[in-house]
C-alpha cells in the first residue's frame, strides 16, 4: 500500500466510521476497516453524470461533499447532499439504474461495489438489523412528515386476494398470508414456516386495543379478518387496515417506539409475530432480511418523491 | 449416434453447434495452410538455395513483431471474430494475387515469409476467439474434440497437395488454399457467438472502467504471463531439440535406403497418437490433473526420455520415444493445456500476451535455438550424448516451471473472481505523514461525528498520543465523551488539568464521564468533587469509590450503597447504572455480590444499556458465579455481544458451562443456538476442538449451522488447527445433500401443478417446492462455509457468489478455482462434487451425473412425495405430510 493509498484509506474510514456514527462502536470498526479496503473515491465535476438512467447497478455511492441530482421522466428529481447515499434503493431493489446521477458542482463520492456491501450486511446481523430498524424508523417519520401511517401504494403491498378459512388458520394458511405482507414475501419458506409456527392467531373484539400507545413494542400484527384502526401519531389522520395487511405496514420492523397505537374496529382475527422471532428468523434467514430491506426501500421511494412532489420544482 | 457424439464428448445444452463450427473452421484454416506451406516448400527448394532460409528466418522473426501487433489492434478494433475474418480475407487476396505472379525468386521469397506470417497469425487468432467462446470450463472438455479439427486438417491438407500435385502444376495449390482460406473466413460469419462476447471493444471498455479496481493490464506486471511465456519457450526449444536428436539419431542408426519409409511410417503412427490423444485422452487429464497438471504431463515423460537417452549416449528406442511423446501429445494435450491457460486471463491482457508469446516469442526461441545447435554442430560438439543433455536440462527447467504454474494459475482466478483486487496477507495500515495530516483536518472538522470518527480511527491503530489534549475544549458533548473515554484509558496525564475543568460542566453525565476519567488516573480532586456534586447519580459514583476506601468485606451491605440497591424510580435506576459503571472502571473482588443484587433486584429492568453495563462490571470482576445469569442472559438479544465478553472474560469456567450447556438436553433452544459463537469468541484450540467435535455430534441442524458460524468465526479471528479431513468430509455431506434435495426438486417439479404456468392448485406443494429450493442453497452455503474453514486464506465467500451467479464466466472461473484449489488424490471426491454443483448443467443433467454418490433416487412426483414423508429433515417431512391445514391454536382477548 502507497502512502497516497494510505491516506486516502485513512479519510474513507474516518468518512464511514461518522457516517455509521450511533452503531454500535464494534460493529462501526469491523464494518469501516471493511469498506474503507474495497471502495473506490470518484472525484466528478459540476455537470458530469455518475450514472445514467437504465445502467446496470454495479454500485452505490456515499456522498463525501458535493451534491447529486437524480432525475428521470414523470417523477419529481432528488437532490441529495452530503453524507447521502446514491443509487442504494436502486442496488436493495436489484433493478437498472431508475434515474440519472449528475453532479450539481465539484463532488467528492466513495464507490461501493454491489456485491461488497451485500457480503457485508450477510456477514454482520447486527448492522443488518440496524439497517432494517433504521429505515423502517426513517419510513415511518417520512409518513408522519406526509401525515399517513401506512403506505398503500408499496409495489409489494398486492391485494390480498386469498380466502382464508372462517375458523383458525393452519400452518399453511398461515405461511401463505405471511407471503402476502411486502415484509416477508421475499423471504424463504423455511423462515416463514418458522415466523408461522411462533406466530399466536388472536381474536379481538371491537375496540379492542391491540398496541396501547407509549407501551413497548414488541409484536407485529398481520390482519386475517375484521378491520384495524391503526395511527402512527396523534397528529396524524388514522388509517384503517383490513385482511392481509401488516399493521402499521413495513414501519412494524422496528422495535423503537414510535408512538403506535391500533385497535379493533370490528371483531378482527390477527397473527401476532413477536418482534424477536422476527430478527430470529432474520438472522438465520438472509432471504428474509433482504426481503425487509426491499419491502422498506420500495416504501421509502414512494414516499420521496411524494417529499420531492410537494417541495416543488427545485427539489429538497 | 448424435447421442452418443454428445455423450462422449460431453456436449451440454446449445454447446454441440459452436463446437462443430469451431472445428471445422480449424480444419480448414490448417489445411489450407497445410497446403500453401507444401506450395511453398516445393517451390522454395527449386528456385532457391537452402541456404537463403537464413534470410527468411530472419524477415520472419522481424515481421512477426508487427503481424502480432497488427493483429491485437485489428481485434481491438473490429472485434476478434471479425478480426480473423479480415486475415482470412487478406490471406486469400494475397495467396490469389500470389498465384497469378510468376514465381521468380523474389516472388517465392514473398511467399515464403507471407506464408509464415499467415501461420504465426491465424493459430493464435483462432484460439483467441475459441478463448472468447468458451469459458475455462467448456475450454477443459471442448478444446480437445475442437483441436483434432486442427490435426485432421493438417492431413487433408496434405493429402489434398500431393494428389493435386500428382496432375497440376504446384502453383495450383495456391488457387486451392485461397478458396479454402474463404471458405473458412465465410463459415467463420455463421459462428454462433455468446451475446456478451460480440464485441470485443466492449468489454475492454469494461475492463478500463474502474482503474483503481481492475487488475494491472501491463504484461510487465503479470507474473502468470511471464510464467507461460517461459512455458512456451522452454517447450519450444525442447522440442525443437528432441526433433533434431531424433533426426539425427534416426540417420545414424537407419540405413539411408529405407530413411523415407521409416519416417512416413513413423508420422503416420505419430499423427493416429496425437489424433486418438486429443479425442480420447486430452479432455479426461485435464479434468484428473486439472489445467496446471496437465501443463506438466509431456515434460515429464520427455525428461524421462531424455534420461534414458541421456545414460545410453542416445540409444534408438528412448529417441523413438521422446518423438513419439512430442508428436503424440505436442499438437493435442499440450496445446489444450497450453490454451487453456489463457483462458483466465483478462482479455486485454490474454489478447497482448497471446500475440507475443505464441507469434514472436516462439519463432524467436525456435531461431535462437537452431542457431545454437547450428554453431554446437559446426563445431563438432553435438554428440547423441550432448543433445539428450540438452534435452534433459530443458526439460528439467520445462517441468519445473510447469510445477510452478498451480500457484499463479489460482491467483489469476482469485483476481478474476474478486473483480480484479486481490488481498493477500497483512495489510500496512500504519499512519504516515498524509494519513497524520488527513486525520489533524478530521479532528478540525466542525461535524462531530468526523471528529469523534477520527478519534476512533486513532484508537483503533493505538496512536491515542496523537489526540490534542485541547479536543477537551470542544463544543460537542460527544465529542468531550470520547476524548474522556479514550484518555481515560490511556496512560497520558497531559490532558488531566483541562479534564478537571469538565468536574463543573452543567451536563450531569458529562461531570460523570470527567469522574471516571480522573478516577482511573487516581486524581482525588474528582472524586472529592464528586461527593459534594448537586446530582446524586454523580454522588452515587463517587459513593462506590469511597466505599473502597472502607475495610467491609461486602460492598452490597456498604451504608452508602445498599439503599442505591432498594431506590426505586429513575433515580434509583440511574443510581444503579452509575454503579456498575463505577465497578467496571475499578473492579474490586468485594464488589462481586453487589452485582448480583443489582442484577436480581426487583427494579433491574433488562434494557440493552442495562445489560451491557451489568455485563461490563461482571466482565472485569469475571467471578465464576456470574456464570449462570450470563449464559441465561445469551437468549436475549439485546447486549448479547456484552455478555459474550464477559463471558469470554471468566475464562475456562465459563467454557466449561457453556459447553455443557450445549450438550445438556433441558437447555433452552434459544441459548443453545447462541453458545457456538460465543464459544469461538474465546479463540483457543480447545475452543475451536470442542465446536469440531459439535459438528457431527450435534443434531438440531440449527444449533449445527451455528457452529458451522463459530468454527469459521474462531478459524479467521485466532491461529487455530482444525481437522482439515474431518472438515471436508463434513463439506462433502453438505454437498451430497445438496444434490440429494436437487433430486427430490427435480422429481418433484416433473408432475408439479406449479409448472403448468399458472397459480398453483395447491398451496402446500407450492411451498415444499420452496423449501426444497431453500435446502439446496442451504446445504450448498454450508459447504462453501466448510471449505472456507479447511482454507481460512481463500475468499472462498466469493468463490461461492460466483458460482450463483448469473454471469457464465463467473461461474466457469469459480468451478475452476475449486478444481486447481482442490487438485490432489486425497480430495478427488470433494472436488468432484464441487464440479458437479457449480458446472453449467440443467438439474435433472445434474441429478444424473451425481447417481454414483447418490445412490437410487426417485424419478416422479409420487416417489418424491413418499420420499419426502419419510425424510430425516423434519421441515420437509412435515410439508410434505396431509394435514397441515389442521387449525391451529386461537387466543382471545
Amino acid at each position: 500500500m502507497t502512502e497516497g493509498e494510505r491516506s486516502a484509506r485513512l479519510v474513507r474510514e474516518i468518512f464511514l466510521a461518522g457516517f455509521m456514527s450511533g452503531l454500535p462502536a464494534e460493529n462501526v470498526l469491523w464494518a469501516t476497516h471493511r469498506l474503507g479496503r474495497n471502495m473506490a473515491d470518484v472525484h466528478l465535476r459540476a455537470g458530469d453524470v455518475l450514472y445514467r438512467q437504465s445502467d446496470p447497478t454495479a454500485a452505490h455511492y456515499f456522498v463525501v461533499y458535493g451534491e447529486m441530482k437524480l432525475t428521470a421522466e414523470g417523477v419529481p428529481p432528488w437532490t441529495l447532499g452530503e453524507r447521502s447515499l446514491i443509487g442504494t434503493i436502486d442496488l436493495t431493489l436489484e433493478r437498472a439504474r431508475s434515474r440519472t446521477a449528475t453532479a450539481t458542482r465539484a463532488t467528492h463520492l466513495l464507490e461501493m461495489p454491489a456485491g461488497d456491501w451485500l457480503d457485508m450486511l450477510e456477514d454482520n446481523f447486527e448492522l443488518m438489523l440496524r439497517g432494517v430498524e433504521g429505515i423502517a424508523a426513517g419510513v415511518h417519520e417520512l409518513r408522519k412528515g406526509l401525515g399517513r401511517t401506512t403506505s398503500a401504494e408499496s409495489p409489494g403491498a398486492r391485494p390480498f386476494e386469498r380466502r382464508l378459512p372462517d375458523g383458525p388458520l393452519g400452518l399453511v394458511d398461515r405461511v401463505m398470508l405471511l407471503r402476502g405482507v411486502p415484509l416477508f414475501s421475499g423471504g424463504e419458506v423455511q423462515a416463514l414456516l418458522d415466523l408461522a409456527a411462533h406466530a399466536v392467531e388472536i381474536e379481538v373484539d371491537a375496540g379492542g386495543v391491540i398496541t396501547p400507545r407509549g407501551e413497548p413494542n414488541d409484536a407485529m400484527f398481520v390482519t386475517i379478518s375484521g378491520t384495524v384502526t391503526a395511527s402512527t401519531s396523534t397528529t396524524v389522520p388514522a388509517e384503517t387496515v383490513g385482511p392481509g395487511r401488516m399493521v402499521f405496514g413495513s414501519c412494524a420492523a422496528t422495535s423503537k417506539e414510535i408512538g403506535c397505537e391500533a385497535h379493533a374496529t370490528t371483531r378482527s382475527r390477527l397473527l401476532r409475530l413477536v418482534r424477536e422471532d422476527y430478527f430470529d428468523a432474520m438472522e438465520e434467514h438472509f432471504g428474509l432480511a433482504r426481503s425487509s430491506m426491499k419491502a422498506l426501500a420500495a416504501e421509502r421511494e414512494i414516499l420521496a418523491n411524494e417529499v420531492a412532489r410537494r417541495a416543488g420544482p427545485t427539489g429538497s | 449416434m448424435a447421442r452418443w457424439i454428445t455423450r462422449f464428448f460431453d456436449l451440454r445444452g446449445g454447446e454441440a453447434r459452436p463446437v462443430i463450427q469451431s472445428f471445422l473452421v480449424l480444419f480448414l484454416l490448417i489445411g489450407a495452410h497445410t497446403t500453401l506451406e507444401t506450395a511453398r516448400d516445393a517451390l522454395f527448394l527449386t528456385k532457391l538455395a537452402p541456404k537463403e532460409l537464413n534470410l527468411v528466418y530472419i524477415a520472419l522473426a522481424g515481421l512477426s513483431f508487427v503481424a502480432a501487433a497488427l493483429s491485437t489492434r485489428l481485434a481491438l478494433r473490429f472485434g476478434r471474430r471479425n478480426a480473423l475474418i479480415g486475415t482470412l480475407g487478406i490471406a486469400a487476396v494475397a495467396t490469389a494475387l500470389l498465384y497469378g505472379m510468376t514465381p521468380t525468386p523474389r516472388v517465392v521469397m514473398t511467399l515464403y515469409v507471407f506464408s509464415g506470417l499467415v501461420g504465426a497469425v491465424l493459430s493464435p487468432q483462432f484460439w483467441l476467439l475459441a478463448a472468447q467462446m468458451f469459458t475455462s470450463s467448456q475450454g477443459r472438455r471442448l478444446f480437445g474434440p475442437i483441436a483434432s479439427g486442427g490435426v485432421a486438417g493438417g492431413v487433408a491438407g496434405a493429402t489434398t497437395a500431393a494428389v493435386l500435385v500428382a496432375h497440376h502444376p504446384v502453383t495450383s495449390l495456391l488457387l486451392v488454399a485461397a478458396f479454402a482460406f474463404i471458405a473458412t473466413a465465410l463459415l467463420l460469419t455463421t459462428l454462433a457467438l455468446p451475446v456478451d462476447d460480440d464485441d470485443l471493444s466492449t468489454r475492454f471498455d469494461l475492463d478500463d472502467k474502474a482503474p483503481a479496481q481492475a487488475p494491472s493490464l501491463a504484461l510487465s506486471q503479470q507474473p502468470f504471463v511471464w510464467r507461460v511465456a517461459l512455458l512456451v519457450a522452454l517447450s519450444t526449444a525442447a522440442v525443437l531439440t528432441v526433433d533434431y536428436l531424433f533426426k539425427s539419431t534416426a540417420a545414424l542408426k537407419i540405413p539411408p535406403a529405407q530413411l523415407g519409409e521409416f519416417f512416413a511410417r513413423y508420422y503416420a503412427v505419430m499423427n493416429g497418437v496425437s489424433l486418438v490423444v486429443q479425442l480420447l485422452v486430452a479432455g479426461r487429464v485435464v479434468r484428473r490433473l486439472g489445467v496446471a497438471g496437465a501443463t506438466g504431463v509431456m515434460p515429464t515423460l520427455l525428461l524421462v526420455g531424455g534420461a534414458a537417452s541421456f545414460v545410453t549416449g542416445g540409444a534408438l528406442l528412448p529417441v523413438l520415444g521422446m518423438r513419439l511423446v512430442d508428436g503424440g501429445l505436442r499438437h493435442s494435450l499440450n496445446r489444450v493445456a497450453t490454451e487453456l491457460l489463457y483462458l483466465p486471463m483478462p482479455t486485454k491482457v490474454r489478447e497482448r500476451a497471446k500475440g507475443l508469446i505464441d507469434t514472436v516469442l516462439s519463432r524467436s526461441v525456435q531461431a535462437v535455438t537452431a542457431a545454437v545447435l547450428f554453431g554446437l554442430g559446426t563445431m563438432g560438439v553435438l554428440s547423441p550424448r550432448m543433445l539428450a543433455g540438452i534435452v534433459l536440462v530443458l526439460c528439467v527447467s520445462w517441468t519445473a516451471v510447469a510445477a510452478g504454474l498451480r500457484r499463479p494459475y489460482l491467483d489469476l482466478f482469485r483476481r478474476a473472481l474478486s473483480g480484479g483486487t486481490l488481498q493477500l496477507g497483512a495489510e500496512n495500515t500504519e499512519i504516515d505523514v498524509n494519513a497524520a495530516e488527513a486525520l489533524v483536518e478530521a479532528m478540525a472538522n466542525p461535524e462531530p461525528t468526523v471528529v469523534i470518527a477520527a478519534l476512533d480511527v486513532l484508537e483503533q491503530r493505538d496512536r491515542e498520543k496523537l489526540i490534542p489534549a485541547l479536543i477537551l475544549y470542544h463544543d460537542a458533548e460527544p465529542v468531550l465523551f470520547r476524548a474522556l473515554e479514550i484518555f481515560g484509558a490511556s496512560p497520558r496525564q497531559d490532558w488531566i488539568p483541562l479534564g478537571e475543568r469538565l468536574l463543573s460542566h452543567e451536563s450531569e453525565g458529562m461531570r460523570i464521564a470527567a469522574v471516571r476519567a480522573l478516577a482511573k488516573h487516581g486524581v482525588a480532586l474528582a472524586l472529592a468533587r464528586a461527593t459534594k456534586d448537586a446530582s446524586t447519580t454523580v454522588q452515587a459514583y463517587a459513593a462506590f469509590h469511597l466505599a473502597l476506601r472502607s475495610e467491609d468485606q461486602e460492598l452490597s451491605e456498604h451504608p452508602s450503597l445498599a439503599p442505591m440497591l432498594e431506590e426505586r424510580g429513575e433515580s434509583g435506576e440511574a443510581k444503579r447504572r452509575v454503579l456498575l459503571t463505577a465497578i467496571a472502571d475499578a473492579a474490586d473482588p468485594r464488589a462481586t455480590s453487589l452485582v448480583l443484587a443489582i442484577a436480581r433486584g426487583k427494579g433491574f429492568a433488562r434494557s440493552e444499556q442495562n445489560i451491557t453495563l451489568l455485563a461490563r462490571a461482571m466482565k472485569a470482576l469475571h467471578d465464576p458465579r456470574y456464570i449462570p445469569f450470563c449464559v441465561e442472559l445469551l437468549a436475549t438479544r439485546p447486549a448479547r455481544e456484552a455478555i459474550r465478553q464477559a463471558l469470554v472474560a471468566m475464562g475456562d469456567a465459563a467454557l466449561d458451562a457453556l459447553e455443557a450447556a450445549t450438550i445438556a438436553p433441558d437447555t433452552e433452544r434459544r441459548v443453545r443456538t447462541h453458545i457456538p459463537r460465543t464459544i469461538a469468541d474465546f479463540r483457543t484450540q480447545r475452543a475451536c476442538d470442542f465446536l469440531m467435535a459439535r459438528l457431527d455430534g450435534e443434531t438440531d441442524g440449527l444449533v449445527r449451522y451455528k457452529v458451522l458460524r463459530g468454527l469459521g468465526h474462531i478459524v479467521a479471528a485466532a491461529d487455530v488447527k482444525v481437522d482439515r479431513k474431518k472438515v471436508e468430509k463434513e463439506a462433502r455431506r453438505n454437498l451430497v445433500e445438496h444434490l440429494r434435495v436437487t433430486a427430490l426438486r427435480v422429481a418433484m417439479e416433473a408432475g408439479s401443478t406449479a409448472n403448468a404456468g399458472s397459480e398453483p392448485a395447491l398451496p402446500t406443494e407450492h411451498l415444499l417446492l420452496g423449501l426444497l429450493a431453500d435446502k439446496q442453497a442451504q446445504s450448498l452455503e454450508r459447504a462453501f462455509r466448510l471449505l472456507k474453514i479447511a482454507n481460512r486464506r481463500e475468499d472462498i465467500h466469493r468463490v461461492h457468489t460466483a458460482a450463483r451467479s448469473n454471469d457464465r464466466r463467473a461461474r466457469s472461473n469459480a468451478g475452476e478455482f475449486l478444481d486447481t484449489l482442490l487438485a490432489g488424490a486425497g480430495r478427488r471426491e470433494l472436488r468432484e462434487l464441487f464440479r458437479l454443483v457449480v458446472d453449467d448443467l440443467d438439474p435433472a443433467a445434474r441429478v444424473r451425473r451425481a447417481a454414483p454418490h447418490l445412490g437410487p433416487v426417485p424419478h416422479d412426483r409420487k416417489g418424491a412425495l413418499a420420499a419426502l414423508m419419510e425424510d430425516r429433515d423434519p421441515g420437509l417431512a412435515k410439508l410434505s405430510r396431509p394435514g397441515l391445514d389442521a387449525p391451529m391454536e386461537v387466543v382471545t382477548s
